[in-house]
């Protein structure tokens, strides 16, 4: 009987620490499952919390023919920084062969409701944008580091080009 | 046969441990996750109309007194003794010698030329005052919220002709120091001194969205 005893508690006591063990790793495994979840839900949310706009008048777009330039006003709709550069613009499917831009009311980090004010040249405009023209602008930009991740941002729209 | 029962309860019993161990965590995270979405919900695309907007060439943006003049006293009025445009203002007075110390203009008029200045209804002046005045350019809109929620000031932007994007804060004064726009709330602006060529739109941006509207 004590044989006995003896015997099931080292059943006893085996089964307890083999189950004890197996959940220690199943329960850290799948912790780990969530935690990889949750970063990549974290991650897509923070895909819709960044976004950007065309902004200004788009009836009036400023077109400059004497120095061949387009100025196009960008505003942050996000709710996190977006950098101000890299980023690419195409006007009519077209590069600029240059751009400078400028963060608006001040500053150097483009803030949500900030502005970007973008000065795009080309002088290939000179012979194929004239005033009154209707152009399709698109721009691609990045946000800046929101939960470890960072996001693309792309608008387009069609504007009109004004010759002040 | 005890032991062996009690050994088949304890291990199911340890599974359900960790079966629910394995479910709590999953319900803790899928609560974060829609708590986070909750509290970053995106906010109602802004809406809103411009109501009128007037471009005035010739508005008198500032006095300048030229000589404050002598026996003045308070009460009076500062009119425009030439051209028509409307202007009128306050004046402040020195208890002492009675001249003009200061002029607060209440409404700006139109001029196409500087007008002449002078006080009425402020005594009997031993010296009169004299005024130098600036005209300058002023926008003057009525801006409505459509939309339902409010909107900050710093997230409004004023444009003339396409440019010179202008924060609205800048361009904007008000008599009470709050800086939304609400549901439903008409802003009267008088954008004054607004430094551009042409004039022919005014446009206001929110966010994505933009509405202008023909200078008159």
């Amino acid at each position: 009987m004590a044989d006995g005893g003896a015997s099931s508690m080292i059943m006893l006591i085996t089964a307890l620490l083999i189950s004890g063990g197996a959940s220690a790793v199943l329960i850290g495994q799948w912790s780990e499952v969530l935690s990889v979840a949750q970063l990549e839900d974290r991650a897509s949310l923070g895909e819709s919390q960044v976004g950007v706009a065309i902004a200004g008048d788009p009836a009036m777009v400023a077109y400059d023919t004497t120095l061949n330039t387009i100025t196009l006003y960008f505003v942050n709709t996000g709710e996190h920084a977006l950098e101000t550069s890299p980023y690419e613009i195409r006007i009519n499917g077209d590069a600029p062969t240059s751009s400078s831009a400028s963060v608006l009311p001040s500053g150097t980090s483009w803030e949500p409701g900030y502005l970007l004010e973008v000065t795009l040249t080309n002088a290939s405009w000179s012979t194929t944008l004239s005033d009154g023209d209707d152009v399709a602008v698109f721009f691609i930009g990045i946000s800046e580091s929101v939960n470890s991740h960072t996001h693309s941002v792309t608008t387009n729209a069609e504007v009109r080009l004004h010759v002040a | 046969m005890g032991a062996s029962v009690g050994v088949g309860g304890l291990i199911i019993g340890v599974s359900m441990l960790v079966v629910f161990s394995m479910a709590y965590q999953s319900i803790a995270m899928q609560i974060d996750s829609g708590l986070d979405r909750i509290e970053h919900a995106e906010q109602p695309t802004a809406t809103f109309r411009i109501d009128d907007a007037t471009l005035w060439e010739g508005a008198v943006v500032a006095v300048t007194i030229s000589n404050g003049g002598a026996g003045y006293t308070a009460g009076g009025t500062v009119v425009a003794s030439s051209g028509t445009g409307g202007f009128s203002g306050t004046y402040t007075v020195n208890n002492v010698t009675g001249a003009i110390s200061s002029v607060v203009i209440t409404s700006h008029g139109n001029y196409s030329a500087s007008p002449t200045l002078t006080v009425t209804g402020g005594g009997t002046p031993t010296t009169n005052a004299t005024f130098s005045v600036t005209l300058g350019k002023v926008i003057y809109a009525n801006l409505t919220n459509t939309g339902s929620g409010a909107v900050h000031h710093d997230q409004m932007w004023l444009f003339v002709d396409g440019q010179n994007a202008t924060g609205f804060s800048t361009a904007y004064s008000s008599s009470i120091s709050s800086e939304r726009w609400y549901s439903g709330e008409t802003l009267a602006l008088q954008w004054f001194n607004a430094s551009v060529s042409g004039t022919e739109r005014l446009a206001l941006t929110v966010g994505s969205t933009t509405v202008a509207h023909i200078l008159g």
